[in-house]
Formats: structure tokens, C-alpha cells, sequence
């Protein structure tokens, strides 16, 4: 993402004296002239497609001019299935910047050993595609069921001096490679994570390299599982360049928090504030505005004021106040600029989404300086300036339960940055409320659902931004999910939604959705009874009833409670048989008592039913061994789905 | 003809100038938000205009004028800003006006043009390479009263390639303008399609030997994106024109006056294909088919051997998108997209000694007929026919899982252009597949255990039910076969826990789908005091499928008819008797319908329902029968099983 920000860290690099042949070391990589058929493994039979061999070489060489960077990518797939050839048979090699194809070659092998090679003139180039760049693409031929289907290529590109490789994939890999081969006086680090093994060192002394090389083994496929994170689980590794030694025997370190910190600041925040920016600031009188007030008032300008567009290229507050668009870093800048004219005080935060990838206190791993935050520590809040569907308050859960570099300028000390734990919102300030009447028709062909949903926090935000940003029609659909949610076939017959705007966000008001419908789906017939699916009311719920191993720690978006009320009154002439069966009680306890619990309490008083429900999570992190005490409170609101109720005849 | 030309580009140069002139603001605002207050932006205006002219080659040319002024109603939503013209290799673009007009209090307008217009090339889902592109770009300074200017040309390449405007667009759009001028020895043909098309208002002129036809609309509602909508061009109003033919002195040009010169086009562009060496390909047919005299048979090893063999890969770039590429490099390469696999089916069958056609095709997202369309928007698809027992067959290798026999469902009922020889054609409908074709069957053996139900189940699937199966499965990786199963299978409540299942038939195109399988469901009865509550219909499909008549705006497509037949089978506890049977219910319509009946056989009880779907879409006229039908179908699916002690 801010490419741009860090461009002033390369330029930085002093260049090498040892001028050197732009050869590079591993010029005689190639794959095998006549392959040898690999057998499989029975688990690996079992498999879609199995990557017998993904081998990267990043070779870093001095020259003249600078660094050259050679990268190779060696892979080779056996697919299993046909399926597995349609998902494995296109390549795309991104051509980022400047970079040329050294070599670049690739065959289908058939089972019986039929070799056939890439025709050049099938190769296409993508030029300009989104942000991402070019791309040169090609189909490998011959491609079928039971090929190994290699590519191999070396592109010689603009050295990337720090980044980051997701090693793990959706199929099983039998051999991961990955080799960073520098001029000894150039000394690369890196962390490996989720089970890479770590890296090992050689140095070639006659041809004057450090070669680093980490290799893993019969590596897992991903797994998609409920209350993960996902991405940031993935087995993936970091690297930079993290010394350089100099001729004269002194050494100088790279990329560290000290220095980007400076790096990033003082770009985010020229001297010269901007006047055009001044003159908004006067005519909207934010200075007379009180500390709070002032700080949501001037993000609520701005974010209406400008269209936010991560794809555009402008970097001067001036030119962005007047053209009225900006990425994130030049809302960041504006925002920044905006506090500095008003004189609050702040931090710049720079973090990255937690679900993505975790940041790495020890490591200085740049890629997950991700996403810009504005923290201000009078009140313990933040702005998030790139994001058009956040507002003043807590830090949005995927940017919490993380680290992020703090970054403070001052008078006396300059600019420093300091890594800092970002905390979520406490569990009290998410929650969603469901008071609920339920109503028999006379005819008892349906119920009438009565419902008050009140939402906050977390919770509230992301309705709000998903009301934000539908129109009309995407809006009726999203109340519609909202009230009927577990009555299958049901009319909604009146809504109202109070304080739906994102800008209603800062001001602590819940987000509340009322609503009348008419759900036929949850009363049934049984001969001169009736059964009322009264679980279902609660709406459908997650479910991990399915019995599997646990891969992944477990990770819960954010804290919060969930509190059901329900009433309602016998109908005439019926009693009401099972109540007892709506009374449910999970917990997960934790040092200082429950971490989590889902508690339902029943009643019955004359012809008057309440079922109260309380279900809560205090933390978001749950212990994998007892993995089966969390499923329970999570299916115990996924029975109460399953309660019934029978009204028979007197 | 060089006046023409001239004139040509002083026409064109005077939309592009004509903006200059009218800085006043024309609209006013108040009006406008009270009028569209749930909307954001309007469209004020879009106008194509189709300039026909002789260039100084004296051959056809075809620029097209953009034109659109956008109004910000309200602050909330600035991302209509972000602007892109798309295009490919059959049109390049010219001379782009992009501008923001923000009115002062004399209603007078500062112009701030746009900065930066970055090209690209664009991916499109489903197509691996083409050659589509976009121009895009940020408005700036946008703001509630503001005015976004766009205007360009497009230089089309192809006078058949004039495409279609549509009169209504994605916000209201409050003056829509068509309109193509053209010299007097050409001449065009349109056609209008849609709902309303009666409210566009055609108007004629001539001046100086050009014509102009101008077509109009005013107060445009805006389209509405809904869930399993037929296509847009079923119900948004759109014109097709085409040019007809030219008047040459000595002769006249055809260009596309009727489907014999589209298809005269199209023969054309398959004329020089499959010339390389194709001895390997023969070779690979004559060993697939040795031994085999039967013309069905062949046919079927040869379009099975295409589907399982050739991955489907699309490339789309320029002729490329319409020439097939040689069968020969075909079966090298192993990949292709429709084209590439209609011509190697047909190439291979003809190496059989099979007769069989290229043949062109509109997917059911093009409700058009070539007769009344002969135009390239007509179609976008190619197939193989054949000529078994002297009736043409339709053959679609796309379809990976299609069964022998079947077209793919989404050519069902679509007209086929299939090109007989070189200046011959027929155009043939492709079939419906019947309902009874297209079968799910589904019995199950329950009993219950202090309200667990505990059962065996049995599944089988013909034709598109099977192919839907395969396409999940095909979609599942990295899922657990028996996870995935379980979600498939699910029926009575989530809780529903698969035990084991056996399946047979599946990835065999030949073989209808099977599987076996044991399952128990938590708690799925109700036992209280003395009686127990079980209601059999463990399936309840089309339960929230009710239409919202009010709101609802188009037709829902079905992909396929169906019929689904459920079979459920409850022993009766011991000590238990049935204290109330559930009714019987039916609703039997020619287009859609269930029955549902139980009975009592000894300690069994036996559901017997079948559900069937016997159209390809529900219509507006439809909605309040299809709403009846649910209802009903709900109704019967509430009903409980009572038995007691």
C-alpha cells in the first residue's frame, strides 16, 4: 500500500563501491531435462493437486548503478483431478516496476511422460491491471489429469528490500524453498512464522555471498475454520535488509522503527501547513469547538467533504482540498494538518489488520505498517482517516488486539515511534438487544413478531456502515435480513430504524431497529395443537456442531453481549407444554469467572411467558484445548434455535 | 464523399465544443431533491450519438458521441466521482471532456476539468486474457449541486460492431437521447426491446442528404439489481441498430440487412481455420472411435472426450474473440474457450464421418431472435451441432458435467444459427429438457429414540439436478467430501448430523447421481408428556421463495425445470399410535406444483410429496399464481405428525 511513504528509506541505501558483474550466482538454476515421475503418497493421492516443489531464490547483486535483484520462482503441481487442472493450469507473473524476464519456461508432463513446453507466442501481457500492475500471463499446454505442471522464471527487478511470502496455500506442498542469496556485506534477517522452520546461513566466501534458506516439509493445506483468523494463520515469513557493513569496517542498520518513524512523519506532516485547508478550518469555526466536539466535527468535514479513493495519486493538502479526493495517506494528511492547525494533540498509529497478518513487535517487519490511525491520548480514542465507514471512538476491531507503532512529534524530542499495544473495545461497549412480544393471530395461522433490536459498539458500526452504503432497494434487503432473521417465510410489516448514519457512530447513540412482522414459518400445526418454534426468534445462530479437529487458535472478532427478552401470552383455551426445555445454561469460566456463557431463564406466571437470555464474551482468545467447552456455549445458542413449544387444547 | 467527411468531423467537433457555451445552470435543485429524495445522484442527461460517414478511403466509418452530465443531489455518497470508460480492440477513444461544474449563487459555473486519466487493461470474470480496457479517472471537487461533465468519441472499427443503448441506467436518468445521422445512400435498421418502449419518441430529419432518427425518453426510472432476476434486456429499454446496406453506384453493399449477412459475416471468419497439419488429431480420433459404426455413439465418445480433455480457457482478443483457434493446436495446448471447443468437436466428428455444424448462439441473458436482431449483440456463445437420425442435436462441450444428450441449461429454448455450409444456415431452437429429466429423488427410513431421529436415506439425480451436484462439488476444494455432504444433505434442522454416505455415479457424465446415506437429527421430535410431534417434511424447499409483489420489479429466472420427489417412511415407536394424521394438500398448476399424501402401513407411516417446476421463469404476470403456490406449499409443510401413548 504506501509504497510511496518508504521510497525515502531506499534512496537512503548507500551504494555499493565494489562495483560487480550484474551476473548472479544462481544463473545455472534449471529445472530437470528429463523428469523422473515422483510417486505419491496415499494422502497426497488423496489431494485435489499437490505442490511437489514451490522454490524461491531471491538473489540480491551490487552493480554500478545500485542493487540488482534476481527472484526465481520454481514451481511444479501435480494435479490430481480435472478440477485441479482448470484451478492450476494459468500463470501470472507479476512485472512490477520495471522488471524484465530473465528466464522463463513451462511444460506439462503427462503420466505416460509426454512432455509438452510453453509455445512463447501464447505468453500475454496485462498491462496496467487495477493497482496491481503488469502482469505477463500464460496457460500451460498439455495440461491434464495426473500432470506435474512446472514453470520456472527469473526476473531481474528493482531489489524489494523488505517483504513478506505466504507460504501455505489451499493444496498440500511437499517441498516449500526459499532462499535469499546478498553480497556478504549486506545482511538480510527474517522471522518466520505458524511453523516455517527458521532460516540457516552458509556464506560462500570465494564468491563472496550470504545465502539464507529456509525449507519446509509436507506442508498443510489451509483450513477455513469459524473463529479464526485466517490469513494471519498462514505458515508466511518476513524479511529486509537489516545490516549493511561498510568498507571501513563499520556497520549501519536498516529498517528500523526509529528511522521509518521519522520517514513516515515528517511526509505525513509537511512543515508547511496548508492554507487552503486554514481557510475551511475558519469558515467551519472548529477552533471554538471544545476537545471531544472538536476532534469528530473536523473527521465528519472531511470525510463527507472529500471522496475517499484508495486508486488515486495526490499528495499536497492544498491539491486535495481543492480537486476533493484522496487516499489514504492523503486523508491521513489532511486530517493530521487539520488537528496540528487546532492544536490537539495526537499520535500517528501505523498498524496492520490483525486478520491479515499480526504485528510483529520484535521484527520490523514494514509490510505491516499497513493502516494509519490517529490516536489521541487525552481521551484514549482514535481517528482512522482511510476509512470512510469508521468514526471517532474505539480503533475498529480489525485494527485492535494488535500492535502498531505509536508515533509522537514534540518540540523537545522530535519524532519517535514506539511499539504499543492496541486494545479492542471492552465487551460493555458492544452489544445487541432484542426485546421481543410475540403475538398469536386468532385464526393462529401466524405469530406477530414485535421487536426492538438495539445495537452498539462494534456491532452497531457495521450495520451502519452496510446502511451507509446501500441504496434503497440494498437497504430494504438489509432490514429485511435484520428482522426476519430465522423465520423463513414471514412479511415484514412495519419497520423503523433510529440513528443509522455512520456519523451517528461518535455520539455513543445505539443503533435501534423496531420492527412488527408477520411470520407464519414459526407457528405449526399438530392436529388440535400447535407448535411454536420460539428458538427460532432469536435468530439463526453460528453453529460448530460439526465434530473436527481444531487447526487454529481460536479468535473472536470482538467482545460483546447478546440479550434476548421474550414475551408473550398464552392464547385462550391452550396450555402450554416443554417451557422447561427453553431453560439452558453453557459457560466457559475463566480465572475471574465466566469468559463466556449463554444462559436462558423461562418462566411462566398465569398465561404470561418470559424467556430471558443472556449471551456473552468477555475476551476474544480461547484456549485450543478447551476448544469443546467454547463449542458448547456457541451451540448452546444454536439449540435454543432448535426450542419448541407446544400449546395444546384445554 | 471528401465533403462528407468533412462535414463528419465538424459535427462531431461541435458536440465537443457545444458545452462551452451552456455554463448556466439549467437545473434546479430544490426540485430535484424533493422529487428523487432517496436518491444521491441523478443523470441529467445521456446521449449517443452515431455519426455515419465516408472517409477519405471512401469506405464506411462509424464514430460514436458520449455524452453525460451527472448531478450531485446530495453530499452522501462522492464514490459516483470515480469514473471509467470501458472499451477493447474493436473501438479506440477520443477526445475526452471531463469536467466538474460547481454553480456559485449566480448560478454560474466553475469548471474544474479532471487531471489524471490513467488506461488499463481490464479482467473480466470468466475470460483469462481479452482485450478489454478502461479509461479511468476521479471527478473532482464533487459536492451536493455540483454537475459532472463526460464527453467523448468512440472510433468503432467495425460498422457491425454498433452495440446497444439503453435508456435507463443504474441512477434516474431524466433525458435520454439515441439518435444516429447517416448520408442518404445508407441505410439502417433498429429495433426496440424492453418494457415501455412506447414512451420513447422517435423523430426523423433531413438536411443537406444526411438523415438523422432521434430517439427520446424523459424521467427514466432507475434499474434495480434483484436476486435471480432474468437479464436485463428482457426489461430495460434498449435499442439495437444496425446498418442495413450501402448504395454504391455500381452495386449495393450488404452489411447486416438481415440474418443472411450475419451469417455471411460470420462464415466468413471460420473459412480459414484448421488448415495446419491435423494428422495427430485424426490419429486421436480414429482410436477413440475404432470399432464403433454407430453415429450416436461416436458422437457421444467424441463430446465426452472434449469435455474431460479440454480446460476451459477463454481468450478474447480482437477476431480472436469471434474466429475459433485451429483444433489442431487445440488438442495440443489442451485448453480453449466455446469456440475452440465447438470447432474441435465439430472438426473431430467430421473425422468420423459424423456430419456436424459451428454453430453460433445467445445465452438466455439474450432474449433476442436473429431474425429480428442480426446484429454480433444477438449472440455470444458457439456450440457444435449434429445430425443424428436426420434431427440436429445440440452438443456443448463448455458444460464439464452436461449429460450426453442435454444441451447446457443455459441455451434452453435459445435459437441456434447453425452454419450448414459456407453461404447456407438454419436456425433451429435448442429444447427445453422436461421436467421429468431433470429428477431429484429422495427417500428416507426414520425412526426415533427419545426424539433423535435416526435414519437411512437414499438420493438420486438425473440430468441438470446432477449436474448442479457435480458444479458444488466441483466448487467444494479443500472442504472435507463428508463436511461438504453433510451441508448438502442437511434436512429437519442444522443440527442434522451425516453419518456416513456412499456415492456412485458422480463424475461419470454417463451414470445418473446416487448416494446413500446414514444421518441422525438431535431432538427433531417434540415428546411431551404422552405425545409425540414429528413433522415428516424433513425437506421444505421453496419456503422463503415467496415474491414481494409490491417491490419486486422483474421476473425471476429458473435455471431448469425440475421435479423432486420426497419419500419418507416413520415407524411408529412401539407403544405409540397415530392420534392425528396430517391432511392431505396439493396445488397443481401447468407451471409449477406439489402434491402431498400420507398414509399409514402398518407401524408406518408414509409421506409420499412431489414438487415440481415445469418453467423457465416466473414472470410479472406470474407473481400472485407462483405467491399461491408457495403459500400453500408453506401451509402444508407446517403440518405436524401426532402420535401418542
Amino acid at each position: 500500500m504506501n509504497y510511496r511513504l518508504f521510497a525515502l528509506v531506499l534512496l537512503a541505501l548507500p551504494l555499493g563501491l565494489w562495483a560487480q558483474d550484474s551476473d548472479y550466482t544462481h544463473q545455472s538454476y534449471d529445472w530437470e531435462e528429463k523428469p523422473e515421475r515422483v510417486e505419491l503418497t496415499e494422502e497426497e493421492k488423496e489431494a485435489d493437486a499437490v505442490r511437489l516443489l514451490n522454490r524461491q531464490i531471491m538473489e540480491y547483486v551490487e552493480t554500478d548503478e545500485g542493487i540488482d535483484m534476481y527472484s526465481t520462482e520454481h514451481v511444479i503441481v501435480r494435479a490430481n483431478t480435472t478440477r485441479s487442472v482448470d484451478e492450476n493450469n494459468k500463470v501470472f507473473i507479476p512485472m512490477r516496476g520495471d522488471a524484465e524476464i530473465v528466464v522463463l519456461k513451462a511444460r506439462s508432463i503427462s503420466p505416460d511422460g509426454t512432455i509438452t513446453e510453453l509455445n512463447e507466442d501464447n505468453i500475454k501481457d496485462v498491462s496496467n491491471y487495477e493497482e496491481y500492475g503488469n502482469f505477463k500471463i500464460f496457460a500451460l499446454e498439455g495440461a491434464e489429469a495426473g500432470a506435474d505442471l512446472e514453470y520456472l522464471y527469473t526476473l531481474k527487478k528493482e531489489p524489494s528490500m523488505y517483504g513478506r511470502e505466504v507460504v501455505q496455500s489451499s493444496i498440500p506442498i511437499r517441498l516449500a524453498e526459499y532462499q535469499i542469496i546478498s553480497p556478504q556485506r549486506l545482511v538480510f534477517a527474517t522471522a518466520a512464522y505458524n511453523g516455517l522452520p527458521r532460516f540457516k546461513e552458509t556464506e560462500d566466501e570465494e564468491a563472496g555471498t550470504r545465502t539464507i534458506t529456509s525449507q519446509a516439509e509436507n506442508v498443510p493445506p489451509e483450513v477455513e475454520e469459524l473463529y479464526s483468523l485466517g490469513s494471519a494463520n498462514k505458515m508466511k515469513f518476513a524479511y529486509k535488509l537489516d545490516i549493511v557493513r561498510y568498507q571501513n569496517g563499520q556497520a549501519r542498520r536498516f529498517h528500523t522503527w526509529k528511522e521509518v518513524s521519522g520517514n513516515i512523519y515528517r511526509n505525513l506532516s509537511p512543515e508547511k501547513s496548508s492554507k487552503a485547508l486554514g481557510k475551511i478550518l475558519k469558515k467551519e469555526k472548529f477552533a471554538s469547538m471544545g476537545g471531544e466536539e472538536k476532534i469528530k466535527a473536523v473527521e465528519q468535514y472531511f470525510k463527507t467533504f472529500i471522496n475517499f479513493n484508495p486508486g488515486v495519486n495526490i499528495s499536497e493538502v492544498d491539491d486535495i482540498i481543492r480537486q476533493k479526493y484522496a487516499d489514504e495517506s492523503g486523508m491521513t494528511k489532511v486530517l493530521m494538518d487539520a488537528y496540528d492547525q487546532l492544536e490537539v494533540t495526537y499520535r500517528l498509529v501505523i498498524t496492520s489488520n490483525r486478520y491479515q497478518s499480526r504485528f510483529d513487535k520484535e521484527f520490523e517487519d514494514f509490510t505491516n505498517l499497513d493502516e494509519f490511525m490517529l490516536y489521541f491520548p487525552e481521551y484514549d480514542t482514535y481517528v482512522v482517516p482511510g476509512r470512510p465507514d469508521h468514526r471517532y471512538g474505539y480503533p475498529p476491531h480489525y485494527l485492535a488486539d494488535n500492535n502498531g507503532l505509536y508515533i509522537t512529534s514534540s518540540e523537545y524530542t522530535g519524532v519517535f515511534g514506539a511499539v504499543k499495544y492496541i486494545p479492542l473495545a471492552p465487551r460493555s461497549a458492544t452489544s445487541s438487544r432484542n426485546d421481543i412480544e410475540i403475538i398469536f393471530d386468532k385464526d393462529m395461522e401466524y405469530v406477530e413478531v414485535d421487536r426492538v433490536n438495539t445495537l452498539r459498539g462494534y456491532r452497531a458500526q457495521s450495520y451502519r456502515a452496510a446502511f451507509e452504503y446501500s441504496d434503497e432497494n440494498g437497504r430494504e434487503q438489509l432490514i429485511d435480513a435484520l428482522v426476519k432473521s430465522g423465520a423463513t417465510e414471514a412479511e415484514v410489516l412495519e419497520t423503523d430504524v433510529k440513528s443509522e448514519r455512520i456519523a451517528d457512530i461518535s455520539s455513543g447513540k445505539p443503533l435501534i431497529v423496531a420492527s412488527k412482522i408477520k411470520a407464519s414459518s414459526l407457528l405449526e400445526n399438530a392436529g388440535d395443537s400447535y407448535l411454536l418454534n420460539v428458538g427460532m426468534v432469536i435468530g439463526l445462530q453460528s453453529e460448530l456442531y460439526q465434530e473436527s479437529e481444531r487447526a487454529q487458535p481460536i479468535e473472536m472478532d470482538y467482545p460483546m453481549t447478546y440479550n434476548h427478552n421474550i414475551s408473550f401470552t398464552i392464547p385462550d383455551g391452550y396450555e402450554l407444554v416443554g417451557l422447561e426445555e427453553a431453560n439452558l445454561d453453557k459457560t466457559y469460566k475463566g480465572d475471574e469467572g465466566y469468559v463466556a456463557r449463554f444462559v436462558s431463564n423461562a418462566k411462566q406466571e398465569g398465561n404470561k411467558v418470559t424467556i430471558e437470555i443472556e449471551e456473552f464474551y468477555e475476551d476474544i482468545h480461547f484456549d485450543i484445548e478447551r476448544y469443546e467447552e467454547f463449542r458448547q456455549v456457541i451451540n448452546a445458542a444454536a439449540n435454543f434455535n432448535k426450542v419448541v413449544l407446544v400449546l395444546e387444547e384445554k | 464523399m471528401i465533403r462528407n467527411y468533412l462535414k463528419a468531423n465538424l459535427l462531431c467537433g461541435l458536440v465537443v465544443l457545444l458545452p462551452s457555451l451552456m455554463l448556466a445552470q439549467d437545473f434546479d435543485l430544490p426540485t430535484l431533491q424533493a422529487q428523487y429524495p432517496k436518491e444521491d445522484v441523478v443523470y441529467l442527461e445521456r446521449k449517443e450519438h452515431l455519426f455515419l460517414f465516408f472517409d477519405e478511403a471512401d469506405a464506411l466509418a462509424v464514430k460514436k458521441q458520449h455524452e453525460a452530465s451527472m448531478l450531485y443531489l446530495t453530499d452522501k455518497d462522492l464514490r459516483h466521482a470515480n469514473e471509467s470508460i470501458h472499451y477493447s480492440d474493436f473501438s479506440s477513444i477520443e477526445d475526452i471532456v471531463a469536467e466538474t461544474r460547481v454553480f456559485n449563487k449566480r448560478k454560474k459555473a466553475e469548471r474544474i476539468p479532471v487531471r489524471d486519466i490513467s488506461t488499463q487493461d481490464v479482467m473480466v470474470s470468466g475470460i483469462f486474457y481479452g482485450d478489454y480496457k478502461k479509461k479511468s479517472f476521479v471527478f473532482p471537487a464533487v459536492q451536493q449541486g455540483a454537475l459532472t461533465y463526460l464527453s467523448y468519441n468512440e472510433v468503432i472499427k467495425d460498422p457491425r460492431m454498433l452495440g446497444s443503448f439503453y435508456f435507463n441506467s443504474y441512477v434516474p436518468l431524466l433525458n435520454a437521447e439515441y439518435s444516429v445521422s447517416f448520408p442518404e445512400n445508407v441505410s439502417v435498421s433498429y429495433q426496440l426491446i424492453g418494457e415501455n418502449t412506447d414512451q420513447i419518441a422517435f423523430s426523423e430529419s433531413t438536411q443537406d442528404g444526411q438523415t438523422t432518427y432521434t430517439w427520446r425518453a424523459k424521467d427514466m426510472r432507475k434499474f434495480e439489481r434483484e436476486s435471480g432476476a432474468l437479464s436485463r434486456n428482457y426489461y430495460n429499454p434498449h435499442i439495437i441498430l444496425r446498418i442495413d446496406r450501402i448504395k454504391r453506384e455500381a452495386e449495393e453493399e450488404r452489411i447486416l440487412s438481415d440474418v443472411t449477412d450475419l451469417y455471411r459475416w460470420y462464415s466468413s471468419l471460420v473459412q480459414e481455420i484448421n488448415q495446419t497439419d491435423q494428422n495427430e488429431l485424426k490419429q486421436i480420433v480414429e482410436e477413440l472411435v475404432e470399432g464403433v459404426s454407430d453415429e450416436r455413439e461416436k458422437t457421444r465418445i467424441l463430446y465426452q472426450w472434449v469435455q474431460s480433455n479440454i480446460s476451459y480457457v477463454a481468450f478474447e482478443d480482437g477476431m480472436g474473440g469471434f474466429i475459433p483457434r485451429d483444433a489442431a493446436a487445440v488438442c495440443t495446448k489442451k485448453y480453449g474457450d466455446c469456440k475452440d471447443m465447438a470447432n474441435i468437436l465439430r472438426e473431430m466428428l467430421t473425422y468420423a464421418d459424423v456430419e456436424a455444424y459451428l454453430t453460433w448462439i445467445g445465452t438466455r441473458e439474450k432474449p433476442y431472435s436473429y431474425r429480428d436482431v442480426p446484429t454480433p449483440v444477438v449472440d455470444n456463445h458457439m456450440i457444435t451441432a449434429v445430425k443424428l437420425d436426420g434431427e440436429i442435436q445440440f452438443f456443448d462441450a463448455t458444460g464439464t458435467h452436461t449429460p450426453f444428450g442435454y444441451p447446457t441449461s443455459m441455451i434452453q429454448g435459445k435459437e441456434a444459427l447453425v452454419g450448414i455450409s459456407a453461404d447456407s444456415f438454419a436456425i433451429i431452437e435448442v429444447p427445453v429438457i422436461a421436467m421429468e429429466q431433470n429428477r431429484l429423488v429422495d427417500s428416507s427410513f426414520l425412526s426415533l429414540e427419545e426424539g433423535d431421529v435416526i435414519g437411512r436415506g437414499y438420493q438420486l439425480m438425473t440430468g441438470y439436478q446432477k449436474v448442479d451436484l457435480e458444479y458444488s462439488r466441483y466448487r467444494m476444494e479443500g472442504t472435507e467430501e463428508k463436511l461438504f455432504m453433510n451441508d448438502y444433505l442437511t434436512k429437519g434442522k442444522d443440527n442434522f448430523q451425516l453419518d456416513d454416505f456412499a456415492i456412485e455415479g458422480l463424475g461419470d457424465p454417463n451414470l445418473d447421481g446416487e448416494i446413500a446415506y446414514e444421518f441422525h437429527i438431535p431432538s427433531y421430535a417434540k415428546q411431551v408428556s404422552n405425545r409425540i410431534y414429528v413433522n415428516l417434511n424433513l425437506d421444505r424447499p421453496l419456503q422463503a421463495s415467496a415474491i414481494d409483489i409490491e417491490q419486486r420489479r422483474y421476473g425471476r429466472e429458473i435455471d431448469y425445470k425440475y421435479l423432486d420427489s420426497y419419500f419418507v417412511e416413520l415407524e411408529i415407536p412401539e407403544g405409540y399410535s397415530v392420534y392425528k394424521m396430517p391432511e392431505d394438500l396439493s396445488y397443481e398448476d401447468d407451471k409449477w406444483g406439489f402434491r402431498i399424501n400420507y398414509r399409514q402401513e402398518g407401524n408406518k407411516i408414509i409421506l409420499e410429496k412431489e414438487i415440481y417446476m415445469n418453467a423457465l421463469a416466473i414472470h410479472k404476470s406470474d407473481f400472485e399464481a407462483w405467491n399461491t403456490f408457495v403459500a400453500k406449499l408453506n401451509k402444508a409443510h407446517k403440518k405436524n405428525l401426532v402420535l401418542t401413548q
